[in-house]
């Protein structure tokens, strides 16, 4: 504290009257006349106190509530003047307890600094005060003082000699003007403790003589302010030991700051200019909040901590969970406010500044805080940002149903109790087409969805073009036409033909080879699956009727005439009876109307008469003649006009004005560059150009003389070459020279070509030339308008790719050498897109459904899916597809998640909300949430990262039973007819051993093993094989050394075989150990017996073929797979003895081991069946979807508890941990796919 | 229902009868929700092939959690 200056004199006081304004309106002094009011009485007197040793004169103040609730309050300072005040003439001391804001405080040269909440003084308390007794001791004498009601009841006066120094005041707060006046213990001490802490080395002493035994505190702190936070901090848990101190000493500006953080989230920051509690704050918070916003800021930025924030750390951020006290001191405060609770001085700039340095600095030399401190705050900041983000997912959820995610397919119901809502992995099944996208209809006419709509609700029934299981290509019946989605995003896909179709950029469309391929994936190389129609014309081979539509079968490669499709279509659904005739018979008499509705079958009789009844409407329709008088009218003029050229004259005239002007050079150079120009715009021309060339070389190389030619060339080569044919025959003749690597080739070539072999790999051969060569074809008749198949010939050897027949080849194998037919082939072969353009706007899309096929054309010539079908009733069962996102976090690692889209979809798709306040469980949209995912690990990781996410964010839905998981079948076995599915591995094991045990007889030892004896006995021995096989590893895949243990453990005359022995047992006795290291020293092992002192018990050190040594000993023995198979062959060995005899259809063999009968078995089993396995959802079409999985009759449904998902969430928690990368590769491998089969 | 670990510290939750579980706080749940809207939970999809030092490691681990519990 700094020196005092002057001596404390009678002439610093200034005088000022008011008693009676005082207790007229004590509020205005005091505040309040309530409780605060009268504790305020004994701060006042206690902060001229301290104003006394704050100027450095007075250490001890002591507080005393008496039993009549008056109070007494003693310093060890100057004591109050006692001189008589020049213009009062009265004691100072007088003036002091009398006149309103006298006192030193007053005077700048007297304190440096002073208190006092507002600055009343002492005086107040007097006035408000029943009595109030005033003693002073100072220099070496007592005076006293007595006052009623604020008035003296006499003069100052000396009443004895004293040592002691310093003042006492006692004093009764008047009960006509205090509410009440009974003081609290616990709230002075508080209040007197804060002022110890802001003080340091002031000793506060309270006494409380109203209760017996008296209580008292005694408040004496010399850490000051940093022991007043660790005292606010003290039932909380601080996240770094210490409080930061940091102090500031200066006639203008004092500053004491200090902080320290707890683990909480409030603030609590008390800020006081001198010693009065700033309870509004003022500008040296300010400048404190300022100072570490922007400190902790910079050092969040330039430490790294923020990296993966994308907001800056906020004020609000930065305090949470911060306990602080900034103190500041300066001369003549200004206040602010009613209660003046605010610093007003201009002082932000300089403490900021001040704290900038200080906490900058602090961080720079404690990282370790710095980091808890930053830390916490960027905690502070994400979770605010994950707060704000649910927000906002709830809000767009609020707004109503229209906002559901376009992805989600939803159910008609509206109960949720009734309505269940299947999450799904994968691409949204459901891609859609612009309302006015045109569908291709076997009627002739081609109609856009909307319109399509119209007709269905109208009743009639439209059919489309569809490619069938067989490839071939057939009609099909348009169902439930409708709008899909609402306010879809687009793609716009521009094919080759110039013809255009806007869709979902998920939209599937169908390739050549029948597959599949989404709108967004589409590359220009791709072959679509065209869909090309033309009108029959009589003049082509074959053809008897005109006009006819046909369709171009891709199967087949050939044209097809529709009405006989679609006749073939009324047959296959049984529209005809047998007594209907032969002949096929457009209804309406429009033979362009192939729609099946408008064909029926009738005897030809009936047939002709019907025709000869309507003539008017066919041949004789007014239209059809004005066409053909048209068409005779055209060659008569042409005739004439062709004529006329002809006439001698005027070809006369013609050749002798030509030749004059060919004899020009100008005239002849620039007709060269106009030819050359025409040659070069003109595809046409060049291509019947290259066509003639083409011919001429084709005519050349069919004479054998040119093709002798070409071979003596070849020849001669070769013989000016010697070096070069010499060289070419040694490679080769070095290369089959190893004869381990002919007589393994040969081998294997022998294994692998069997009759099955040979034929799947001539049908896929097959296939890939014909694609390969077709693509070629194609590429060519693109290019030049039709086929040159010199061209083809040139780029064929060019590309030297064998897969590419020759022309002529390619013509015999497909087409029985009819190049008309490859010609049509190549013209028809598919499309292509060119280009794909994003859309910005958004527009409801729509779909259909087309029964069996699930594809249909657009009259774009394009064929897609019919993807609305998912196997699910829309009644009531809706479905959201989840998108796993792929991350590629580093080069060879691909990370699974759920995208931020996808969870928002989710939540919305629910219904209920996020987070603490709008979370409600009654909004729910379904009672039933499937889980439905492939089969492997993606699948898997999808419904980990889905059932963690609801047991975090959304336990309530797994507590309430909600969640479960729709079990898709992992196999479907075909046998003969018959179809199965089966749900897992297990199952399909215990199918495979049903099927091996059915018609095999098997004998061990002699005795015969049949039905579920046989079925345990084969599963004991798979067991039994995984086992081992685990465990082998540990012996460095030494089976032979694992044989002979577990031979000396548990076989027929193992150690175990007779006894009953612990395992651990074997490893106490000595002589026990001994046999097992005799049977392993039998197996050709060198052995030594060594003590494990570990254990206190005995091992086998064994030496390995390769040299290095191994120890068995408890420690592996103890593991589960040793004492399994240890187990499981004592069992098998003791129940079931070799040799092990397979009888199957009277033949019968033998086998030693029980590995090999149960490969024989399985291989029995296995041999007519056909399995399949499914890898994804996606494999199964929509009926069996909705048979295996999702019909509520057939289905099984597991139910998720809350115990599975604590388990899942621990995997997770495994699988996201710092842990090392194996644990997590494990996990994924093993523990997961585990675990979740058993949810 | 036992205590359950609080998936973002890690710290003993009550599970029963608290608003925030199976997080300890308000905070940690919020953070949790953070990072599921910032994509920051992922798994990895490939897989390699394990080294028998690796295996080891991983039983010893798993040895450790189910003596644990």
């Amino acid at each position: 504290m700094t020196k005092p200056k002057s001596e404390y004199g009678a002439d610093s006081i200034t005088v000022l009257e008011g008693r009676d304004a005082v207790r007229k309106r004590p509020a205005m002094y005091i505040g309040s006349t309530s409780e605060i009011g009268l504790h305020h009485l004994v701060y006042e007197v206690v902060d001229n106190s301290v104003d006394e040793a704050l100027a450095g004169f007075c250490d001890t103040i002591e507080v005393t509530i008496h039993i009549d609730n008056s109070i007494t309050v003693i310093d060890n300072g100057r004591g109050i003047p006692v001189d008589i005040h020049k213009q009062e003439g009265r004691s100072a001391a007088e003036v002091v307890l009398t006149v309103l804001h006298a006192g030193g405080k007053f005077d700048s040269n007297s304190y440096k600094v002073s208190g006092g909440l507002h600055g009343v003084g002492v005086s107040c308390v007097n006035f408000l005060s029943e009595w109030l007794k005033l003693e002073i001791w100072r220099d070496g004498k007592t005076y006293e003082q007595e006052y009623k009601v604020g008035f003296p009841v006499a003069p100052l006066a000396e009443t004895g000699k004293t040592t002691k120094r310093g003042t006492k005041i006692t004093f009764r707060p008047d009960s006509d003007i205090f509410e009440t006046t009974e003081y609290s213990f616990d709230k002075l001490s508080e209040r007197l403790r804060e002022k110890a802490f802001l003080n340091k080395g002031i000793r506060i002493l309270i006494k409380d003589e109203r209760e017996m035994p008296e209580k008292s505190h005694e408040f004496y702190y010399k850490g000051g302010i940093a022991e007043f936070v660790k005292h606010l901090n003290k039932n909380k848990s601080p996240l770094h030991e210490e409080p930061l101190y940091f102090e500031q000493v200066a006639e203008e500006l004092s500053v004491e700051v200090s902080m320290q953080y707890n683990d909480s989230y409030d603030e609590k920051i008390f800020s006081f200019a001198n010693n009065i509690n700033t309870v509004d704050g003022g500008t040296h918070l300010s400048g404190f909040r300022g100072a570490l916003t922007r400190t902790i800021n910079a050092y969040a930025e330039s430490s790294g901590l923020m990296k993966n924030s994308k907001t800056t750390l906020s004020g609000d951020d930065v305090r949470e969970g911060l306990v602080a006290v900034i103190s500041v001191k300066i001369p003549q405060p200004q206040f602010e406010g009613q209660t003046k609770g605010k610093l007003n001085s201009p002082v932000k700039g300089q403490v900021e500044s001040f704290l900038n340095e200080k906490l900058g600095e602090f961080f720079e030399q404690n990282p370790n805080v710095a980091k808890k401190i930053v830390g916490k705050a960027v905690d502070a900041a994400r979770a605010r940002e994950a707060a704000r983000k649910a927000r906002e997912i709830v809000r767009k959820s609020a707004l109503g149903t229209s906002t559901l995610p376009g992805k989600l397919a939803d159910c008609q119901e509206k109960d949720p109790a009734l309505s269940e809502l299947y999450l799904v992995e994968g691409d949204s099944a459901g891609g859609c087409f612009s309302g006015d996208t045109r569908v291709a209809l076997v009627d002739g006419r081609t109609l856009s969805f909307l319109e399509l709509i119209e007709e269905e609700r109208a009743g009639k029934h439209n059919y489309c073009y569809t490619i069938r299981r067989n490839g071939k290509i057939g009609v099909e019946k348009i169902t439930n036409v409708r709008r899909t989605k609402r306010e879809a995003s687009v793609i716009k896909v521009v094919f080759d033909n110039g013809e255009e179709v806007i869709c979902t950029p998920d939209h599937r469309f169908m390739l050549v080879d029948g597959t599949y391929k989404s709108a967004c994936e589409l590359l220009p190389t791709d072959s679509l699956m065209p869909l090309n129609r033309k009108f029959s014309n009589i003049s082509e081979k074959g053809i008897t009727i005109d006009g006819y539509e046909m369709v171009w079968d891709a199967k087949s490669r050939s044209w097809l005439f529709t009405h006989l499709i679609s006749d073939w279509y009324n047959r296959f659904t049984n529209r005809y009876l047998k007594s209907d005739g032969d002949h096929c018979h457009h209804i309406d008499f429009n033979k362009l109307n192939n729609n099946p509705d408008n064909l029926v079958r009738l005897s030809k009789e009936a047939h002709l008469e019907l025709h000869r009844r309507h003539a008017g409407k066919t041949l004789h329709r007014d239209d059809v003649i004005s066409k053909c008088r048209e068409l005779r009218k055209s060659p008569e003029f042409r005739s004439m006009m062709s004529s006329r050229m002809k006439e001698p004259t005027t070809r006369k005239i013609l050749s002798t004005q030509a030749k004059a002007q060919w004899s020009d050079a100008s005239y002849k150079n620039f007709m060269a560059a106009r030819w050359r120009e025409f040659y070069d715009n003109n595809a046409d021309y060049r291509a019947a150009n290259a066509r003639q060339l083409a011919d001429a070389q084709r005519k050349y190389w069919s004479e054998p003389a040119n093709r002798e030619k070409q071979a003596d060339r070849t020849r001669d080569f070769f013989q000016r070459n010697p070096e070069r044919k010499e060289e070419l025959s040694l490679l080769a003749r070095r290369q089959w020279q190893k004869s381990d690597l002919l007589e393994w080739r040969r081998k294997t070539t022998a294994n692998q070509w069997t009759d099955e072999f040979r034929q799947s790999r001539k049908e896929a051969l097959n296939k890939t030339y014909f694609r390969k060569t077709m693509s070629l074809l194609k590429e060519i008749e693109i290019e030049f308008g039709n086929l040159e198949v010199g061209v083809f010939q040139e780029r064929r050897r060019q590309k030297n790719d064998r897969s590419i027949l020759r022309f002529d080849k390619f013509c015999d194998r497909y087409f029985n050498g009819d190049q008309d037919k490859v010609a049509e082939a190549v013209k028809n072969y598919n499309h292509r897109i060119v280009r794909i353009e994003p859309m910005i706007e958004r527009i409801d899309v729509f779909d259909l459904e087309v029964p069996r096929t699930h594809n249909f054309a657009l009259a774009s010539g394009v064929f897609v899916h019919n993807s609305a079908k998912q196997g699910r009733d829309r009644k009531n069962q809706a479905v959201l597809p989840l998108k796993g996102k792929i991350l590629n976090v580093e080069k060879a690692r691909f990370d699974k998640m759920l995208g931020h889209g996808e969870i928002k979809a989710l939540i919305t798709a629910l219904g209920t909300g996020i987070g603490k306040d709008d979370f409600d469980l009654s909004k729910l949209r379904y009672h039933k949430v499937c889980l439905m995912t492939d089969a492997d690990v993606d699948g898997s990781h999808i419904r980990t990262l889905l059932l963690t996410f609801f047991y975090r964010q959304m336990p309530e839905l797994l507590e309430a039973g909600h969640i479960y998981i729709a079990q898709p079948p992992l196999y479907k076995v075909k046998k003969g007819k018959k179809e199965e599915y089966i749900k897992d591995e297990p199952q399909m094991f215990k199918y495979l051993m049903r099927q091996a045990t059915s018609d095999v007889q098997v004998t061990a030892g002699g005795r015969s093993i049949e039905g579920r004896e046989l079925s345990k006995f084969l599963e004991q021995t798979v067991e039994y094989g995984n086992y081992t096989s685990r465990f082998v590893r540990r012996l460095g895949n030494d089976m032979k050394l694992l044989e002979a243990i577990l031979e000396a453990f548990a076989g027929r005359d193992g150690i175990l075989a007779n006894n009953n022995f612990r395992l651990r047992k074997i490893f106490q006795s000595e002589d026990l150990i001994a046999v097992v290291e005799g049977k392993i020293a039998e197996a050709g092992y060198r052995t030594e017996l060594l003590s494990d002192d570990e254990h206190g018990l005995t091992e086998i050190e064994v030496t390995m073929p390769n040299g290095t040594k191994m120890v068995f000993d408890w420690n592996l023995a103890s593991y589960v797979e040793f004492q399994k198979s240890v187990d499981l062959k004592k069992q098998l060995d003791a129940t079931y003895s070799g040799p092990y005899v397979l009888g199957e259809n009277g033949k019968s063999e033998s086998f030693d081991s029980r590995a090999d009968l149960f490969e024989k078995v399985m291989a029995l089993a296995k041999k007519d069946l056909n399995i399949q396995r499914y890898k994804g959802l996606g494999e199964m079409n929509p009926e069996q979807l909705w048979e295996t999985t999702m019909d509520p009759e057939k289905r099984t449904l597991l139910q998720v508890r809350i115990e599975d998902a604590i388990e899942t969430d621990e995997i997770f928690t495994i699988l996201m941990g710092d842990q090392v990368e194996p644990r997590r590769k494990f996990i994924e491998d093993n523990a997961l796919d585990v675990k979740n089969l058993d949810v | 229902m036992p205590l359950v670990a609080c998936p973002t510290c890690g710290k003993r939750a009550e599970y029963e009868g608290n608003e925030f579980r199976p997080f300890c706080s308000e905070r940690c749940k919020l953070l949790d929700f953070g990072a599921w809207a910032d994509e920051e939970y992922a798994l990895p999809t490939q897989d390699t092939a394990l080294s028998e030092e690796d295996v080891e490691q991983i039983e010893r681990a798993l040895r450790e959690k189910q003596r644990q519990a």
